[in-house]
């Protein structure tokens, strides 16, 4: 019984040490956006946003038959409404998609990929709890024909071109001062005589 | 109190939002090739003064949305560079080169 007790206090004494060696170093260093999730954090939120999607949704098929156009349309409103996070190649590399925690994933990789096309649509649909991710989906879901279109556009991304992500720039959000610099360029690359500028947009 | 919780937590996310759009991480460099060495390019600004720029293999040339090749950046091309400071080199490495028309020999001298 003794031993038993002596046992029982060790292990509880160890778990306090942990806790507050553990306590006292966040609180020492803090908390930032720009720290990357640990394995804990992505293990439980993978399986979280799994189980968040309803089995009667994961196993949904496309309505949207997939077209040139519908490529196209899917094309443009993901460069104005997603890519400001995940990039117009869809890897996550955005200014705003640095900053989040955790980061918006790489979608050309598996594990967007490997997701159903009723998990994506879900996904945009419906946003993901507790990250950047907003739902996308106004209305009833048989009328959000445009996630649809932007889960064809996804599963373009592992072979889009740098062409198409070239294309892509020209339909991003744009502020009227980057729309000035662009004209600028446009026009100093066509050999006018504009005043060239070094232009810096770095955060120091 | 919740609902003004809400819409403490919403500015705050929109404002997040806001700041960072508007500070990107790429510099542009306009200007003229003027040298060329190795992975070195020299770009000449129209105030005379010049910038280095290092191009590698994941650098991707650009002649309007037509894409172009690393051997079209030649001295007296007019060039719009992404580049972004490489902290250990202490160098800007181009991501994206714009290319243009090519400056005439007179003007490449002034």
């Amino acid at each position: 019984m003794k031993r038993k007790v002596k046992v029982a206090f060790v292990v509880l004494a160890l778990v306090v040490i942990g806790g507050m060696s553990s306590a006292w170093l966040v609180l020492g260093r803090g908390f930032s956006a720009k720290d990357e999730p640990t394995f804990v954090e992505a293990f439980v939120a993978r399986r979280v946003r799994k189980l968040a999607t309803p089995r009667s949704e994961r196993d949904a098929k496309n309505p949207v038959t997939s077209s040139a156009e519908v490529l196209a349309d899917a094309t443009a409103h993901f460069a104005d409404h997603c890519a400001t996070c995940h990039a117009n190649d869809g890897s996550g590399d955005s200014p705003m998609g640095k900053g989040l925690y955790p980061k918006p994933p790489d979608l050309r990789a598996a594990g967007t990929q490997d997701l159903t096309d009723g998990e994506l649509f879900y996904i945009i649909h419906n946003g993901i709890r507790l990250t950047g991710m907003p739902a996308f989906g106004q209305g009833a879901v048989d009328t959000d024909t445009d996630s649809w279109m932007l889960v064809h556009f996804i599963r373009h991304l592992p072979g889009i071109t740098s062409e198409e992500v070239e294309q892509m720039k020209g339909m991003n959000p744009k502020s009227r001062q980057e729309l000035e610099e662009e004209d600028v360029m446009r026009r100093f690359l066509a050999g006018e005589d504009v005043q060239p500028t070094h232009s810096d947009h770095e955060h120091k | 109190m919740f609902k003004k919780r809400l819409a403490a937590s919403m500015m705050t996310i929109l404002m997040s939002a806001v700041v960072l759009f508007a500070h990107g991480d790429a510099e542009h460099v306009m200007g003229t090739i003027s040298a060329i060495q190795g992975e070195h390019v020299t770009v000449k600004l129209q105030d005379g003064k010049t910038e280095s720029v290092m191009l590698d293999k994941n650098t991707k040339y650009f002649s309007g949305e037509k894409k172009a090749k690393k051997e079209d950046v030649k001295v007296g091309v007019r060039v719009v560079i992404d580049a972004k400071m490489d902290t250990k080199m202490k160098m800007l490495v181009a991501e994206e080169v714009k290319l243009g028309v090519t400056d005439s020999h007179d003007d490449h001298k002034k």
